[in-house]
């Protein structure tokens, strides 16, 4: 499929610290494509260049609707910054109508679909109200709509995840997979990788303005060497011996249950030797989480992520 | 600056109007300049009526024998009602102290010859002591004339008031009041124009940085069209303020006064409303830019002073422009960008202007109004995406410094 988005070898310094370094990925109509990082990773830079916020140093940015190649026309895209904020004393229609016609949206047309989206959810009765006074979780709802009431061929969504309860994680999440499904393409930014992997078709990893990783998801997990290993076992069995086992790591030991990491080339041998010598109540070989691939590959490349920048 | 896209920057424009006309705080304001004009100017008017009726009752102790019916004579009709006091000037002091009387003067020969009559009274009162200086002294010139030996038909000759009038030679009839009062409406009308809007304009920048909606936007429309389209919309809402502050004054003053008799017309504020137009959006780009450097609204308020006084400059030295309104410096004063519209609408008050130079200084004043915006949508891009401090100088210099992206 021929992508909506094109970003080429961006960079953006700020000063002497090089906030992003040659970030290159293309997003695709009907795809969700996970620009996922620690925080601090460059993921807000990269997304304000492309909106044409911040100016890149190097590199370029295209888009392609219709067919046609140009450079960004604000219309056709919806934007969710990180940094969230709205007219506090304006009220909820006026806003979202006001912000649906700046993105070329007639008038009446924004209003009559501001209103579906409020009765959606659930906010019809605040729709001539005051922003300041809806609670948190309604303004955050509100600012979603915003970003997407004009119907966008591109939906930016910056950390749309941060401070959401497990409610409205779930209901933005549904929101998210219904535009891919509309065919428009998604670019997803967040440091929650869980929550991004259950939602994106491909991912770019970032680390300190870098790529640290690219692709489809499932060609990444795929390609990840290690898989991570999780046993039950009863009581009695002795699972010391897993620990001499080439290419084994242990990471965590409870009672009757161990957890490994494994990097061989034979996960069937594998089993087999575990099914021979413990008793097994429960196990699994999976490809570890997003979250664990991310640090292990930086790592391998002699960096270190704080545990305060994946908070 | 990028091309400007002129229905989003009237979008703009017809948010920030309709936002800010809605606000308690333009209904507040909008009643309580007027009412506060008109309460001070309804006092001092009051002050003065009553000054004008009070009637001044005054003991005079004569010891030349002639000057209390003389003088008397010659007050009659005015507020001012002399008595002539029989008794000593101990016993005037006695029934002064005592409220019988509300002062006395001594008229001796002394006092006559040197012009310094005194007035005794219990307290001294400003407005009453006015009525009397005004009243009497005509009336004691007139009777020191009189003991000069005047005859009472000489006397009225040297009494008749002398004025200066003014008789144009030339083909024209002399320059209207008219033309002298419109360019000072305006510039009043400039100050109070962009006071409260472009303090309104000022907040409202930093707080949209503060509430990191300006992100959103930014995503929409061009800094340049968000720029121009808040400084429309708060001209509009600053011409609105204003057609209510004018009809309401045209509406009071009517009352009192045939306003026919200024011969104002609409005409003889056509030189003077580029000025106002252009100073408007000169301001007006300034508080803006400013905005999106503050972070606090206390830095704000600071700045929205600076911006304030400096183009209002020249009117701290109203006198001296008006005196030589073509001198080397005010002309040259015409033609510096802050300075232009006060400067300009004070010589138009008191001067012909060359066409020349109205049309240099408009140029001039047009080019910085570009600029200005154009520096201010730069500064608005870069600054108001740093929300957490205020710019410094030194993010200024290197953001001026910096290439600019097309379609930013």
């Amino acid at each position: 499929m021929r992508p909506i988005l094109t970003v080429s070898n961006l960079t953006k310094s700020f000063g002497t610290h090089r906030a992003v370094d040659g970030v290159s990925f293309s997003v695709s109509a009907g795809e969700i494509l996970g620009l996922v990082g620690p925080n601090g990773a460059g993921k807000t830079t990269v997304i304000r260049m492309v909106m044409g916020i911040l100016s890149p140093d190097s590199g370029t940015v295209q888009f392609t609707f219709d067919g046609k190649a140009g450079p960004l026309d604000k219309t056709r895209v919806g934007y969710l910054p990180e940094e969230r904020g709205l007219y506090d004393e304006a009220r909820v229609l006026d806003i979202l109508v006001y912000l649906a016609t700046l993105k070329g949206r007639p008038r009446q047309v924004a209003r009559r679909e501001a209103l579906r989206w409020l009765e959606r959810l659930d906010l019809a009765a605040h729709a001539h109200q005051r922003l300041e006074k809806l609670s948190r979780g309604m303004q955050q709802k509100v600012q979603f709509v915003a970003a997407i009431l004009h119907q966008p061929d591109l939906v930016m969504l910056d950390e749309p995840f941060a401070a959401l309860d497990p409610v409205n994680q779930e209901f933005f999440k549904d929101i998210i997979r219904e535009l891919k499904n509309q065919g428009r393409a998604v670019l997803l930014s967040s440091h929650q990788m869980n929550l991004v992997e259950e939602l994106c078709d491909s991912i770019f990893m970032i680390h300190r303005g870098r790529k640290v990783l690219q692709g489809k998801l499932r060609d990444i997990k795929d390609g990840f060497k290690e898989s991570v290993v999780d046993i039950s076992y009863a009581p009695g069995s002795d699972v010391s011996f897993l620990e001499r086992l080439p290419g084994v790591r242990l990471i965590r030991r409870e009672p009757e249950r161990v957890v490994l990491w494994y990097a061989g080339s034979r996960p069937r041998d594998l089993l087999a030797q575990v099914a021979r010598n413990v008793d097994v109540r429960e196990i699994s070989l999976t490809k570890p989480p997003l979250h664990e691939i991310f640090v292990e590959t930086v790592r391998e490349r002699g960096e270190e992520v704080g545990p305060h920048q994946l908070a | 600056m990028g091309r400007i896209s002129w229905p989003e920057v009237l979008k703009v424009a017809r948010w920030e109007f309709s936002r800010a006309v809605r606000h308690p705080l333009f209904a507040i304001m909008t009643l309580l300049i007027p009412l506060v004009m008109v309460l001070s100017g309804g006092a001092g008017l009051m002050v003065e009526r009553m000054t004008q009726a009070q009637e001044l009752e005054v003991a005079v102790i004569d010891e030349m024998g002639s000057a209390y019916s003389f003088l008397a004579a010659h007050l009659k009709g005015s507020p001012v009602t002399l008595i002539d006091y029989a008794g000593s000037r101990q016993q005037a002091e006695a029934d002064l102290k005592a409220g019988r009387l509300d002062g006395f003067l001594v008229l001796d020969a002394q006092a006559v010859k040197s012009g310094r009559i005194p007035y005794y009274v219990d307290k001294v009162r400003v407005a009453e002591l006015s009525v009397l200086k005004t009243t009497l002294i005509r009336a004691l010139t007139a009777y020191r004339l009189r003991q000069l030996g005047l005859t009472p038909d000489q006397l009225a000759a040297v009494m008749v008031p002398v004025t200066v009038e003014p008789v144009p030679i030339g083909e024209g009839q002399g320059e209207p009041a008219a033309l002298a009062v419109a360019p000072m409406i305006v510039a009043g009308v400039l100050i109070m124009s962009a006071l409260l809007p472009g303090q309104v304009l000022m907040y409202g920048v930093i707080k949209e940085k503060r509430n990191r909606i300006v992100e959103i936007l930014l995503s929409s429309i061009s800094s340049t069209d968000l720029m121009v389209g808040k400084i429309l919309g708060f001209g509009a809402l600053s011409l609105l303020q204003v057609t209510i502050w004018v009809s309401a004054g045209v509406l009071i003053a009517s009352r009192f006064m045939d306003l026919g008799q200024l011969g104002l017309s609409l005409a003889d504020f056509l030189p003077s409303l580029p000025y106002f137009l252009l100073g408007y959006l000169l301001l007006a780009s300034l508080f803006a830019t400013i905005g999106a450097t503050m972070k606090e609204a206390e830095g704000g308020s600071q700045a929205h002073g600076l911006v304030v006084i400096i183009p209002m400059v020249p009117l701290f030295v109203i006198p001296v422009i008006m005196m030589n309104p073509n001198a080397l410096w005010v002309r040259v004063l015409s033609h510096v960008p802050p300075f232009i519209p006060a400067t300009m609408l004070l010589r138009l008050a008191v001067t012909r202007v060359a066409v020349w130079e109205m049309l240099t200084s408009l140029t001039i004043l047009a080019c910085s109004v570009v600029f200005f915006i154009h520096l201010g949508a730069r500064i608005f891009k870069e600054g108001i995406l740093q929300f957490d401090r205020a710019l410094t100088l030194r993010d200024l210099r290197a953001l001026l410094g910096k290439r600019q992206q097309p379609g930013s």
